[in-house]
């Protein structure tokens, strides 16, 4: 998808300081370049390479391509802890509030330098003067806070344990709550609420901001979900997670779970919560869907299409990084890697962020429509008797795509991947279509699908982790996955106690690396 | 997310049941395939003393391939690169679905005790290593106490 160059590109035999002269304009890096970075850097300077970054980031869509030389140059500061604490303040500083890419930058960026000793991380958040005073001042400078929060997150994300304790300090809790309670802009609410929940991942950190919560007169977080439905997009976002955090993190006695009241009778379609890589959210009724992580995130529908002509609408609500369209099973959700739907052989979608149509990891430029904006809804139409798939804004159709369809002839499902802080909703049909195809008859997934009661459960990741933790394992399973049974000899080390599946998937013995010339199946 | 594996399963509870000595590893409580891992630095060691931090992850063909492992605290070690990723042969092409979690932490846990700057991954430290072994270790020991002793 051409975003998660960081991982991509610096492989491990090539540390990004070492690599060659990647000299592309703005000036060149090589072996050299650290002695050349001076132990102080001006502030004018690292401010100008942040921005930089952002540009870049929007405009590299190249899996091949090298990392921008500003990324590599901000590593290079960064690496000092001086210097990690100075690229931070400048993001802080000057990242704008409108960017789509803003806060996925941010955390682009934490990701990729190496985690500071926890002194600097303390001296950073002393150097913000957290304090409920700071997020009750009257002029409030939103893009500032709003940075100091998506910067609080990153944080909590990289340290857990011991660290993340001593950065949620009093002051830096009172902080973030006060804005929860107070409620005056919605993109600080959002970025607050996400860096609690990060904060939560630690225990010691969850009882408190638990306790905290609870010491409100209502706690703020049962306000704030019911905003989930909100058309104002900002605080629907905040909404959804509000409602995630309840559901996952901060549970309330008595507060009856999401999925658990919610009404799916006429829902016969939802995102497959059993077919989605890991740190996706899920709203509780299947439909919407948000990613909150660093890695690229992807989901499938429970329906799958082999004929026909089908069509599905997503409302966009956040104006970002996310590549919608169509996957059979052969996509692999590699969300660490940066690959997604669109980035092989068997997916493609649109990215309305770059205005990018995907297939096989490249992307083609669309001119027919601007960038999408939040409530834009995107049109994804797949024919299967004229080998088309048309994807349309608001109405507006984008040039028809072939391609996929010269490897893969069915077994589609509707698909969607989401960079850092992205959100957006899905309509299978049951609700009525914004945009429907004049053009054509289609079929609706809503009128097709069939789910049982079970299946349309989006049960909290950590009511299913309790659930799967509880099953047992059967004496004679396979050793490697302990799913199947163990019924395969490998020949001729004589090796046994692993399943068919397993087995196909060896090249040599897992016991004693021997080679397989052989594999007998034992008569149990 | 994808139904999870019993295998992943089996050998988080055995990990909680029979921790490793020295090494604790938690995993996500939204993520089962992510684990929070502190490594004691061993005995006799320059890192002795140290409480490492590191980040396990369990790929989606795992355990066909070999978890993602990376120290997230700095360390002063020839195998280490400044971005935490390990140089170490079960990680990469030795890696066989028969090693588990446990192993694999142990055999980091050893390459603490025996750094190998004949097959570096950071070049500055192992050229270092090898030239002046007394200086890295100081380096290794000053590094341990600025950024893995915290508390």
């Amino acid at each position: 998808m051409g975003v998660c160059w960081c991982k991509d590109k610096i492989s491990d035999e090539e540390p990004p300081y070492a690599t060659s002269s990647a000299g592309s304009g703005i000036g060149s890096v090589g072996t050299e370049l650290r002695p050349r970075i001076p132990e102080v850097v001006d502030t004018f300077i690292v401010d100008r390479l942040v921005l930089e970054m952002l540009t870049l980031i929007a405009s590299f869509v190249d899996n091949d391509e090298e990392s921008p030389v500003s990324l590599v140059k901000l590593h290079v500061i960064a690496d000092k802890e001086d210097g990690w604490i100075q690229v931070v303040s400048s993001m802080v500083n000057v990242i704008p509030l409108e960017d789509p890419f803003g806060p996925s930058a941010i955390t682009i960026l934490f990701d990729d330098c190496p985690l500071p000793s926890k002194e600097s991380v303390i001296r950073v958040t002393e150097l913000f003067e957290l304090s409920s005073q700071r997020a009750n001042t009257g002029d409030l400078n939103v893009r500032v806070e709003r940075n100091i929060c998506v910067v609080l997150g990153c944080i909590a994300e990289k340290l857990a344990g011991p660290n993340s304790v001593a950065v949620l300090t009093d002051k830096t809790l009172d902080y973030l709550l006060t804005f929860l309670i107070t409620r005056r802009e919605a993109c600080i609410v959002l970025f607050a609420l996400i860096a609690l929940e990060k904060f939560a991942h630690t225990t010691e950190n969850k009882l408190t901001i638990k306790s905290r919560l609870e010491q409100e007169q209502v706690n703020p977080l049962l306000i704030l979900e019911e905003l989930a439905d909100s058309d104002d997009y900002m605080w629907r976002q905040v909404g959804f997670c509000a409602k995630w955090t309840l559901d996952n993190l901060f549970i309330v006695e008595g507060r009856e779970l999401s999925y658990e009241k919610v009404d799916m009778s006429e829902i016969n379609v939802i995102l497959n919560s059993h077919d989605v890589s890991e740190y996706l959210k899920i709203s509780c009724n299947g439909l919407e869907a948000r990613c909150d992580s660093y890695s690229f995130e992807s989901v499938r529908c429970t329906f799958q299409v082999d004929d026909g002509c089908w069509y599905y609408e997503s409302v966009i609500i956040t104006p970002g990084v996310m590549q919608i369209g169509w996957a059979t099973k052969n996509s692999h959700f590699l969300n660490h890697e940066g690959y997604g739907i669109g980035d092989d052989l068997y997916s493609l979608s649109y990215d309305g962020c770059r205005k990018l149509v995907w297939h096989k990891a490249r992307a083609s430029a669309v001119t027919e429509v601007a960038a999408w904006r939040p409530g834009d809804v995107l049109g994804c139409l797949i024919d299967f008797p004229s080998r088309e798939v048309i994807f349309s804004l608001n109405g507006k159709r984008l040039q028809t795509c072939h391609e996929i369809f010269e490897t893969t002839r069915c077994g589609f499902f509707a698909a969607a991947s989401f960079m850092a802080f992205q959100q957006c909703l899905f309509n299978f049909g049951s609700e009525p279509f914004k945009y429907p195809p004049v053009d054509r008859p289609f079929s609706i997934f809503n009128e097709h699908g069939h789910l049982t009661d079970e299946e349309k459960k989006v049960v909290p990741r950590r009511v299913y982790l309790e659930q799967l933790r509880c099953s047992s394992v059967k004496e004679d399973s396979c050793t490697l996955c302990f799913d199947d049974t163990a019924c395969c000899v490998l020949e001729p080390c004589g090796h046994r106690g692993f399943c068919s599946v397993c087995t196909s998937q060896l090249k040599e013995c897992p016991m004693c690396r021997a080679g397989i010339l052989n594999v007998r199946r034992e008569v149990t | 997310m994808a139904a999870l594996p019993r295998r992943i399963i089996k050998e988080t509870q055995r990990l909680m049941q029979e921790p490793v000595p020295g090494i604790s590893a938690v995993p996500s409580e939204t993520n089962a395939r992510y684990f929070h891992v502190i490594v004691t630095g061993p005995e006799d060691s320059p890192f002795e003393g140290g409480l490492f931090k590191l980040e396990l992850f369990l790929p989606e063909d795992y355990p066909m391939s070999a978890p993602k492992v990376r120290f997230i605290t700095k360390i002063y070690h020839p195998n280490i690169d400044r971005l935490g990723r390990i140089c170490l042969d079960i990680l990469k092409d030795k890696w066989s679905p028969a090693l588990q979690i446990r192993t694999v932490l142990l055999s980091i846990q050893a390459l603490l005790s025996a750094p190998n700057p004949d097959d570096p991954l950071a070049n500055d430290v192992a050229e270092l290593w090898k030239v002046n072994e007394g200086e890295a270790i100081r380096n290794a020991k000053e590094w341990t106490r600025r950024y893995a002793m915290d508390n």
